[in-house]
């Protein structure tokens, strides 16, 4: 379709890149991977962003679990003990995003 | 009830410590080893678990040497008590090399001697871990976690004897996970003793030929923080002298496949203390329920 202001042909702008969207497919791979290595009778699909980690049923082991499944996962480089002072699975997610290589 | 038990355990321990602080460490030692004896004798079900576990291991030939190494592993550990509470008057600051034959591989050296350099450190109930890791604190900071006593009032009292100003002692029960990480990150040695029993949440781990429930968290702490994990013991040769061996630094890449990269670093862990523990069987706490 043509410009309405000027006639000329329209050209596609690309998307700007959606935080929010890399943020949710970011938190859907946490969820598989926490299904993973944290507690069997735990429904993951409920695990938001405000979920505490705390709360999610881990002990000191199974967090190690799901720290080492993160760094593999993610094949991103951080310390472990940043990963270890976080207190919800959202700001889990947004230091895993910080840490994505840019595409 | 448990109350009074508690005062009168506790009264006793002022005792033993008022005891031991005023005799020659050769004198305490002597004393511990008849205490080990008594303890082998009266202890019917501790007596019964280490030679069934000395069985099992293999070590032994026959029933004579079962038993007698059942006894002297007693006996090692009243010993083991009272050289570790004596360590003060022995070894400070400045002679803390003498009396003990320190072999320690000049890798691992070069980490003890990085202060930016973390270190996991695992060793087992053998020979004297509690002098170990004081001396190694001489060396380089530690953080040993260690299982806090029943009774508060010994724990306590123990705790403020064991405190030492580059040796921290963090209660297995309390070991945030956090803090571990740190005090790797840090630069100082984490030590560990992974060969006690780790009921369901452990893995499976030939030790002696048997499978053992073997906690997993050296495993995971190398894994994760990527810190060189290092196999070492403190055997004893006589009254207060020792030997520290501290083997290389083993490093394992994490593959992706987490419980096959867990089960490759237990493993070696568990051959390498099997082999410590053939050197000197009757300096290992067989009174321990390693398999159940």
């Amino acid at each position: 379709m043509p410009c309405w202001s000027c006639g000329t042909p329209s050209i596609p702008i690309p998307k700007e890149p959606d935080m929010s969207d890399d943020r949710n497919v970011i938190m859907t791979r946490l969820r598989d991977l926490m299904r993973r290595s944290g507690p069997m009778d735990f429904d993951w699909d409920t695990v938001q962003a405000n979920s505490p980690i705390a709360a999610l049923g881990f002990d000191s082991l199974t967090i190690m679990d799901l720290i080492y499944d993160i760094q593999q996962e993610f094949g991103v480089e951080f310390e472990a003990v940043d990963l270890a002072g976080l207190e919800t699975a959202g700001a889990l997610a947004d230091f895993l995003l910080e840490r994505q290589p840019a595409s | 009830m448990k109350v009074i038990l508690h005062r009168i355990e506790y009264a006793l321990l002022r005792l033993g410590l008022w005891w031991i602080d005023g005799v020659s460490a050769q004198r305490a030692a002597r004393m511990a080893a008849v205490c080990g004896s008594i303890w082998y004798r009266l202890d019917a079900s501790r007596r019964r678990t280490a030679q069934a576990n000395i069985r099992r291991s293999g070590l032994c030939s026959d029933e004579a040497a079962v038993r007698e190494t059942a006894r002297r592993s007693f006996r090692h550990f009243g010993i083991l008590a009272v050289e570790s509470l004596k360590a003060d008057t022995v070894f400070n600051e400045t002679n803390w090399r003498d009396g003990v034959d320190w072999d320690i591989d000049p890798a691992t050296q070069q980490l003890l001697d990085d202060p930016a350099a973390g270190l996991i450190l695992v060793s087992g109930h053998f020979g004297n871990w509690e002098l170990a890791a004081r001396l190694l604190a001489y060396a380089k900071p530690v953080v040993a976690v260690a299982r806090r006593m029943n009774n508060p009032l010994t724990d306590r009292a123990l705790a403020a004897r064991r405190d030492h100003q580059r040796l921290t002692l963090t209660p297995k029960r309390d070991a945030n996970l956090a803090r571990l990480l740190q005090v790797v990150k840090q630069g100082r040695i984490l030590a560990l003793l992974a060969d006690q029993h780790a009921r369901a949440g452990g893995m499976m781990i030939d030790f002696f030929g048997s499978p053992a429930s073997t906690y997993t968290s050296p495993a995971m702490l190398h894994l994760v923080t990527g810190a060189p994990i290092c196999f070492g013991y403190c055997l004893r040769l006589g009254p207060m002298r020792y030997a520290i061996r501290l083997d290389p630094p083993f490093v394992h890449r994490p593959t992706g496949r987490r419980e096959v990269d867990k089960r490759i670093i237990l493993e070696y862990l568990n051959t390498r203390l099997e082999s410590a523990i053939r050197l000197a069987p009757d300096q290992y706490l067989w009174a321990h329920r390693r398999w159940r």
